[in-house]
């Protein structure tokens, strides 16, 4: 159920994009404000609007897609891109590395 | 006179005390380079079939990569191989120090050693001198003072390196390692044990050569590009560049002009190179437990659930691990080093070596420990003792799962009651198992031989391969890595080369012209061209092994290995050339096993990183995944040409690798290859 005051304000997500992307280092740890009602591909593009490179994390390193978690579990995109987001909600893009 | 190596190994029998220099034939360094390569090919001559690892009669060299010892970047390392007597299977380990560039320069490229001292004692190479030094004084110090006091009697006005063991190994514990020039390991798989049973405390390696080069110029130009291109990006200006090249509005102008003054700037690369030279594979450390890659638990727990980011793993990232950092560390002759040294005050810890990836996985996530001086304290002790960490923390997980689920008491373990997150406890029984003192004693034998002994139903959550426990990197979210954990002649291994980080975050090929693209690239999901992606992968990574390479060049940039190869023996080459020597050195490596009477289906991966029984996860970023290893490995096998059943190597394969005199028994029987095929 939204608050009065989460309905005014609309939605904040929190969006952590870290490790290797393509040939590259992310670190990204950032709040997303979002409308109610926003889903999974309304996320990647408002954050990617803002400058938030999800988008980019996503095309550079393909295996993201699937791997992406949400609230700590695995939640590809391709299936649930219209799943509708919550006010809290994790989001993370996590690029693994070889440890040694 | 050849040119890149100098043809000669030293023979040590430690038994007779003496020695003799073996002439090592050209073709040889052609076909298999240097390092496991070498190393593999000696010990298909010298190592007698079927031996115990422990016994006298069994030997083990250090070998030196093509390209170590005549100042290539990342080439910095030593290797060493045998039989382990952990596994009983093929053995090879890779560690930073400068005991190999010694050894080439005292005119050496590997040292066999063989017998039984009767007493401890020091091998000392010094040019053309070698002697067996009584080390009665050594015998029982840890590492840290045995080093200071080799050097302080070995070295003075001329470097030396050395490799040494600590109590660990002098009791032959099974998961014992070799600590070089003090801070560097040979971790895994027994090694300590090894010098352990043969009375040898330590090698001393100096040397005044060098080794002859081809075209010198051209070489050390080439050395000189890669050292100043990694220099420049880990210096400010690199610091710099990726600063400007991260988008910012207001620099808008600048990235207008940069195309017009020809400007370009990679961000990302450099981005890597800095992050890799600040903070090395700790880095990886929150991100792989959150998403699934690392342990949790002894292979049972849910990163996100009982280890989360937020609050638990993101205390033993790189970030936290920075804060203790006190000088940096490199393994040599490296222009981006990446290890550090660390300090705790609150524990009164000093001049201990940064605890990286598999240290901070293993006596962090995997038993639900989220303090870092805990985690500092553990890796001081086994590097002190000389203990492999990664068999040492699984051996701890082991033992919290037998403990909460009563199959254990406090009485098993001295009164220690190892309960997941109980750093406290997890150290105590850190130091017994080093130490070797009452529990301590079946602990620090690795999880196979303590489950064996406390028994009791707990030999079902012992995760091991082959006796060996698997590196943190869970099958489970990269399916390949199960591959190389069944399939490399070193079960358990996570650095022996895998597509594995191709498939988790599509790490480019590092012999790009010699096999096509779509051959080297697989999707994270499904089975399609993984065998043969992995064959690629896990002989390229023996090519790096057999010239001497950091592995972790590969994720910073790619270096002109060919050129360099060139310019240093006077070759003619290729990047296929040089991807068939890491297909001979993978199948030599296999074929020690075969002799040994090791078939495929004897290195089995635990079910929980198979995603079966309880390792089928019910919740997490892994939920619900099952690994399809038994079509995975077939594909492999069906890739390197490799028998399923027998493992030994197909006639057409052999032939074209020129490889069916020197392993006749091994290769299967068969048609021989076609005229004219290629490998």
């Amino acid at each position: 159920m939204l608050t009065g005051d989460t309905a005014s304000r609309g939605i904040r997500v929190h969006v952590l994009i870290r490790g290797r992307i393509g040939d590259g280092w992310l670190d990204v740890d950032k709040d997303v404000q979002l409308p109610v009602g926003a889903t999974l591909d309304d996320l990647i593009r408002e954050a990617t609007r803002r400058g938030i490179p999800m988008a980019e994390a996503l095309a550079h390193s393909p295996h993201l897609r699937d791997t992406l978690m949400l609230n700590g579990e695995r939640c590809p995109v391709a299936a649930h891109g219209a799943r509708v987001l919550r006010d809290g909600d994790e989001v993370y893009l996590l690029a693994p590395l070889a440890g040694g | 006179m050849p040119n890149g190596f100098h043809g000669r190994a030293l023979v040590v029998d430690l038994s007779t005390r003496s020695h003799s220099i073996e002439t090592i034939p050209d073709e040889v360094f052609r076909k298999f380079l240097g390092g496991y390569g070498l190393g593999a090919w000696l010990m298909w001559k010298h190592f007698p079939p079927k031996t115990d690892a422990l016994a006298p009669e069994a030997c083990f060299a250090i070998v030196s990569g093509l390209l170590t010892g005549v100042k290539t970047p990342f080439s910095g390392r030593i290797q060493i191989v045998g039989k382990s007597p952990l596994t009983g299977t093929w053995a090879d380990s890779n560690s930073g120090g400068s005991v190999a560039i010694q050894l080439r320069a005292a005119g050496y490229d590997a040292v066999i050693v063989r017998g039984r001292a009767e007493t401890p004692t020091v091998l000392v190479v010094r040019d053309d001198e070698v002697r067996f030094d009584d080390a009665a004084e050594f015998w029982g110090q840890q590492v840290p003072d045995t080093f200071d006091r080799l050097k302080a009697k070995y070295g003075g006005r001329h470097e030396v390196g050395v490799s040494a063991i600590g109590p660990a190994g002098e009791r032959q514990s099974v998961i014992a390692s070799v600590m070089n020039d003090r801070y560097h390991a040979f971790g895994r798989q027994g090694f300590g044990a090894i010098y352990g049973s043969k009375n040898l405390k330590a090698i001393v390696v100096g040397g005044a050569g060098t080794v002859p080069i081809a075209q010198p110029e051209e070489f050390h130009r080439i050395c000189k590009s890669i050292t100043q291109e990694y220099r420049r990006d880990v210096g400010w200006m690199g610091r710099m560049m990726a600063w400007v090249g991260k988008t910012k509005k207001w620099l808008a102008w600048l990235y207008r002009l940069m195309p017009r003054i020809g400007a370009k700037i990679d961000p990302g690369t450099i981005a890597m190179r800095q992050i890799w030279s600040k903070q090395g594979t700790t880095s990886a450390l929150a991100v792989s437990i959150e998403n699934g890659d690392g342990p949790v638990k002894n292979w049972a727990g849910v990163g996100s659930r009982d280890f989360p980011l937020k609050t638990k793993s993101s205390k033993l990232d790189g970030p936290e691990v920075d804060k203790l950092i006190t000088k940096k560390l490199s393994c040599g002759d490296c222009p981006m080093p990446c290890k550090g040294i660390v300090s705790v005050k609150s524990r009164g810890l000093s001049d201990v070596r940064r605890p990286d990836y598999e240290t901070l996985a293993g006596f962090g996530a995997n038993v639900l420990n989220d303090d870092l001086s805990i985690v500092v304290a553990c890796h001081d002790a086994c590097n002190r003792y000389g203990m492999d960490v990664v068999s040492a923390s699984s051996t701890l997980a082991w033992a919290a799962e037998a403990f909460e689920k009563g199959l254990a008491t406090a009485d098993d373990f001295d009164g220690i009651s190892p309960r997941w997150g109980d750093g406290e406890a997890m150290l105590a029984l850190t130091l017994k198992m080093a130490s070797g003192e009452g529990c301590g004693a079946w602990l620090g034998q690795g999880v196979a031989r303590a489950s064996k002994h406390l028994a009791r139903g707990t030999e079902d959550f012992a995760v091991h391969v082959h006796g060996q426990e698997p590196a943190y990197h869970d099958a489970r979210f990269s399916s390949l890595m199960g591959v190389t954990f069944v399939s490399d002649p070193t079960p358990g291994r996570h650095t022996a080369g895998s597509a594995a980080w191709n498939e988790t975050f599509a790490m480019r090929f590092p012999l790009g012209k010699a096999a096509p693209k779509e051959e080297t690239t697989v999707a994270w999901k499904g089975e399609h061209g993984k065998g043969k992606a992995q064959a690629h992968f896990s002989n390229a990574h023996q090519t790096l092994n057999g010239l001497g390479l950091c592995m972790f060049t590969n994720l910073t940039g790619q270096l002109p290995v060919t050129p360099l190869v060139n310019a240093l023996t006077g070759w003619s080459i290729d990047e296929t050339d040089l991807l068939r020597c890491g297909e001979r050195i993978q199948n030599l490596r296999a074929a020690f096993n075969w002799r040994e009477g090791i078939v495929p289906d004897d290195f089995k991966l635990h079910r929980r990183l198979l995603g079966e029984g309880d390792g089928l996860l019910t919740e997490g970023p892994l939920r619900g995944v099952h690994v399809p290893l038994a079509s995975l490995r077939r594909d492999y096998h069906d890739a390197m040409g490799w028998n399923h059943a027998t493992g030994r190597l197909s006639r057409a394969r052999a032939d074209a690798l020129e490889l069916t005199e020197l392993l006749a028994e091994y290769v299967d029987a068969g048609a021989p290859a076609a005229p004219g095929s290629t490998a």
